[in-house]
């Protein structure tokens, strides 16, 4: 089980999507590019909302950004697990909602419509359980702030 | 709006909506299955821009601009391929999970051609397999990509169909390119939706139910309740104890009791409508355990009280016998419920037919489903007409009637075509499950470690409704003692009504839960008198012509010693080893009459098999086809297989008890031996309209019969399986022996060998149907099911040992490979780390779920 995910090809994810107003979140991404400057492979950069976002592409999963973050906020994921959660957020409901407007709230909604127990709410904020995910995007569906991502982009958030 | 592609065809759609049903019902793209609709099962893969998606779970308005995939598109290289490859590495079994698994395949060999089995293992993780224990899926990917580098040509393969060929399945193909339908997979003109309103309490009186807001819904046909119901209320496969619905001022006994049934244009406004139905209960204390339903001042689940069965079997002076042994242990264990998880969610289409009604169903005994709808409608069994489409797995889990009476009902009543389907979670609560049991063994043995005798107690939990419950019990009892040669056996066993949902046949039928007892037993003994584990059951294996301690002779087929000198140089080379051997009948037995019946009919110049005995995914067409290929010496392409069904196939009893390769195997040689007779004189051609009918009777003598040596079955299977475990205490390997006789098919033999192993794997150490208050907490996605990147290799060694004199000298296979793996691992496990476990699922393993702090 866990043994045979190790092995596999690791890939960096920021645990923050930031949101597009001024955000005062005392978790997130501040942008300081600490990951940027320690990249080899330019794998990461500051997007427009003045958050780091990894290219999985080029991530070849070398954790030199995970251990450069002052914040404690990049984390690996194997590179065939496609959900992650954008967020670090401690923070619940009302007090989350006000820090940014891409914040785990700690609604519980992922981890009550998961399949599998993969997704649970943890400290304030959303967390998947690579062992035990079985891949199908409850979690990105039922989110109601749009913080559980697919890295291929085809499961989201409705928008309509 | 929303653009997308579906198989190269463009569609423009206005509303949204989850693209599964879009598939399936607009699309018509019926490969795409639906095993549970809530992103669990796998079963609904489909390759969005070549990439594998569940599609129960995105909507359309995700697919805008997309290319959607499913095996009705495949290239027609692609669909030979995996036809092909799928079918020769004999990895599709009840197939409802094939299509699913055929999707991630390709999406993974179009981007690697040349993946390692555990790449191949890593893609198809999130589809769930009940049947095969993957081995044979990643056998056939890797088959498929070995094809296709060196250009995608397939070989012809030649059989001549005869016994022992490890010939292709007959169903192999249709499964795997998902054209072979499931009932799901039926449409019907004018076709309605019907469901139950299930009880809210585990155990309350109906004191009213108001359907009046439910029937003014629109789209809305009716909604009934039990005063509706033409014939009897109760049903039941045995005994006749189960409420098709709950009648007002009745007791309900488990959340799955179905209190009225609503029928309604489409299923989204059936499930409106059941929102609407109030019901008001008066609460009632529940029984959760059987210690509770045995006390004096228990509620009663049913009138006639809490005990639905007591078995006492005897034979010797165990008490005497274990007074003088040398060595005496006495330990008590606990088996929990397991869930059968197949990969099918019951379903049935029930429509008026002539003067009655004809039911599409997915099950064990169209015989039985017939008998039990007929009463409830009473109306004479010929006016019910039950037809099996292709079975999604059964493992004991379709045994019973869970939708197919309510869908003949609803025909009955609304002269309109119907089906009933139940949700993954209904499913869950609703079908009988394995019994949990108690149970204390005391076994005494001799200085040289041979059994002297075994007494034994069994407590079953038996849930709401009897079920199959009686002869489960039975079974775990006359079975407890073991495949050894000893003649001092006493056992009690009790099975009690709860407010749990029920238990009744589960792939084992009670031996799993006292097998693992009597292996445990014996893994201590052989400690105590200090031998090895292989050698305490060398010492004790019944060998041919020796006493079973139920008193029968057993025949020349018998090759339990043999299973054992299969493993012994791997079980002694390995450290951590555990053993564990095992027997289980095949057929009925124990004197109740046990027919194998079927008739061979030349029809357009072929030989048509028909016989109403289920295929449940485990080959039974296939097993058919060789014995009249192997009896009448015809061609392959000059015999059809039908399904199973009550029209013009006669009754040969349900798919249970490792059953069918023997006795029905028996009946169809025995219609080919008659069919022989007229082949002589004449050609096929010259022979058409003429039947042949061929029927069997086991016969077998009833528990507690007045002689010597009676026959409890006509045959038994005996194995003996082996767990290896590695440095970190995960398993390496599992290697399993089994002595079938004759192997029809050893393809599907190793299939069986294979899926059974990795079941019980579950059973031993992940798996969990968690009941709280008796309502089920677990969800698909929660039951611990093995999934393809877990399971370690399974290696299957055949013995064959001729000695059976009907069906070719086959013995059925079915149960016993999932019974001696939970006792084998265990005592793996015993000897990693010392630790002596009594229940299941081992606590302690790399395997146990990391509990979740509350
Ligand atoms: S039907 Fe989609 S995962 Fe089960
Ligand atoms: S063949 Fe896989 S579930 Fe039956």
């Amino acid at each position: 089980m866990g043994k045979q995910n190790n092995q596999r090809k690791q890939c960096a994810y920021v645990a923050c999507a930031g949101g597009e107003r001024d955000h005062t979140c005392r978790y997130g991404c501040t942008g300081c590019a600490s990951c940027v400057e320690v990249c080899k492979k330019q794998a990461i950069k500051i997007n427009t909302y003045g958050v780091a976002e990894v290219d999985p592409g080029k991530c070849v999963g070398c954790r030199l950004c995970e251990k450069a973050c002052p914040q404690g906020i990049i984390h690996m994921r194997s590179a065939a697990e496609v959900f992650f959660v954008r967020c670090s957020n401690r923070e619940k409901g009302a007090e989350a909602r006000k820090a940014c407007e891409a914040s785990c709230i700690a609604c519980g909604l992922c981890e009550k419509n998961c399949p599998s127990e993969a997704a649970r709410v943890e400290d304030g904020c959303a967390r998947i359980w690579e062992e035990t995910c079985l891949s199908c995007g409850n979690c990105v569906v039922s989110c109601p702030r749009g913080v559980i991502y697919d890295a291929r982009g085809i499961i989201r958030k409705e928008t309509r | 709006m929303y653009k997308f592609y579906v198989n190269d065809q463009f569609y423009q759609v206005e509303g949204n909506g989850k693209l599964l049903p879009f598939l399936r019902d607009v699309c018509k793209c019926k490969s795409v299955k639906d095993g549970c609709s809530e992103g669990a099962c796998g079963t609904c893969h489909v390759l969005v821009d070549k990439t594998a998606v569940k599609a129960c779970i995105p909507t359309l308005s995700m697919m805008d601009g997309r290319r959607i995939l499913t095996i009705e598109g495949f290239s027609k290289e692609d669909r030979e391929l995996y036809a092909y490859a799928f079918a020769e590495a004999g990895a599709v079994q009840c197939g409802f999970c094939i299509p699913g698994m055929v999707i991630c395949a390709k999406g993974l060999l179009d981007v690697n051609g040349n993946p390692t089995r555990e790449e191949i293992a890593y893609a198809l993780r999130n589809n769930i397999c009940r049947c095969t224990g993957y081995k044979k899926i990643i056998d056939a990917v890797e088959l498929a990509a070995m094809l296709k580098r060196e250009g995608g040509k397939i070989p012809q393969k030649e059989f001549t169909w005869r016994l022992g060929e490890r010939v292709h399945r007959v169903d192999a193909r249709e499964k795997t390119l998902g054209y072979g339908e499931y009932v799901d997979d039926m449409e019907a003109d004018g076709m309605i939706y019907a469901g139950a309103v299930r009880s809210q309490y585990p155990r309350a009186r109906v004191l009213s139910i108001d359907t009046e807001a439910a029937k003014n819904l629109a789209g809305v046909i009716a909604v009934y309740t039990a005063k509706d119901i033409p014939g009897s209320v109760k049903v039941g496969h045995l005994v006749h104890d189960w409420d098709t619905m709950i009648p007002e001022g009745e007791c309900t006994r488990y959340l799955g009791d179905a209190i009225a049934i609503v029928a309604a244009e489409t299923p989204e406004i059936l499930e409106k409508a059941k929102k609407l139905v109030r019901v008001s209960y008066e609460e009632l204390p529940f029984v959760s355990s059987p210690y509770e339903a045995m006390k004096e001042d228990a509620p009663l689940v049913h009138e006639k009280g809490n005990l639905l069965a007591h078995k006492h079997v005897a034979r010797g002076n165990a008490k005497e016998a274990i007074a003088n042994a040398e060595y005496v242990y006495t330990e008590k264990f606990h088996t929990p419920y397991t869930e059968h998880a197949f990969l099918e969610p019951e379903c049935a289409i029930g429509m008026p037919y002539e003067d009655g009604v004809l039911v599409y169903s997915t099950d064990q005994g169209t015989y039985d489903t017939q008998k039990e709808c007929a009463m409830m409608l009473g109306l004479p069994k010929e006016k019910v007409r039950v037809v099996n489409k292709l079975v999604g797995g059964g493992f004991g889990g379709k045994e019973d009637v869970t939708v197919q009476h309510q869908a003949a009902l609803v025909a009955w009543l609304s002269k309109k075509p119907v089906k009933v389907k139940l949700s993954r979670q209904e499913s869950i609560l609703v079908h009988p499950k394995r019994h949990p049991m108690d149970m204390e063994f005391t076994v005494g043995c001799d200085k040289d470690g041979r059994i002297q005798g075994v007494m034994a107690t069994v407590i079953a939990d038996t849930g709401a409704y009897a079920s199959l419950g009686g002869p489960v019990l039975e079974r775990a009892c006359t079975h407890a003692a073991g495949p050894y040669n000893y003649q001092n056996f006493e056992i009690d066993g009790k099975a009690y009504y709860t407010n749990n949902p029920p238990a009744g046949a589960f792939r084992g039928f009670g031996v799993t839960q006292t097998c693992f007892c009597m292996e445990m037993m014996l893994t201590k003994l052989a400690e105590m008198v200090g031998i090895s584990p292989w050698e305490i059951r060398y010492r004790n294996a019944i060998r041919p012509g020796q006493e079973l301690p139920n008193g029968q002779i057993v025949d020349a087929s018998t090759g339990l010693a043999e299973t054992l000198e299969a493993v012994k140089e791997i079980f002694e080379r390995h450290p951590y080893a555990g053993i564990a051997c095992a027997m289980k009948n095949a057929g009925v037995g124990v004197g109740i009459p046990d027919f194998g019946r079927a008739i061979l009919a030349v029809v357009d110049g072929k030989l048509h098999i028909r016989s109403g005995a289920s295929c449940i995914g485990q080959g039974l067409g296939t097993v058919l086809v060789q014995m009249v290929v192997e009896t009448t010496g015809l061609k392959r392409e000059q015999i059809v297989y039908e399904g199973a069904n009550t029209i013009n196939a006669p009754d040969s009893g349900t798919t249970s008890g490792s059953r069918q390769t023997l006795i029905t195997g028996e009946a169809v040689r025995r219609a080919g031996m008659l069919f022989n007779q007229d082949r002589a004189q004449h050609t096929l051609e010259e022979l058409e309209g003429k039947e042949y009918y061929g029927e069997y009777l086991a016969k077998t003598d009833p528990l507690g019969a007045d002689v010597p040596n009676p026959v409890s079955h006509v045959a038994y299977g005996y194995a003996t399986q082996v767990c290896i475990l590695d440095e970190e205490g995960r398993i390496e390997k599992i290697v399993a022996a089994h002595d079938v006789g004759r192997a029809v098919n050893p393809l599907s033999v190793e299939g069986q060998i294979e899926g059974g192993v990795v079941m019980s794997m579950g059973y031993a150490l992940t798996e969990e149907y968690a009941l709280k208050d008796c309502k089920p907490l677990s969800k698909f996605g929660t039951l611990g099911l093995f999934r393809a990147h877990q399971v370690p290799d399974v290696e299957s060694i055949i013995v064959e040992k001729p000695g059976l004199s009907v069906a070719g000298g086959a013995i059925g296979i079915g149960e016993i490979t999932s019974i001696p793996t939970a006792p084998a691992i265990a005592g793996a496990y015993y000897r990693y780390d010392g630790k002596y476990r009594t229940s299941l699922p081992l606590a302690d393993t790399p395997y146990s779920r990391k509990k979740r702090e509350a």
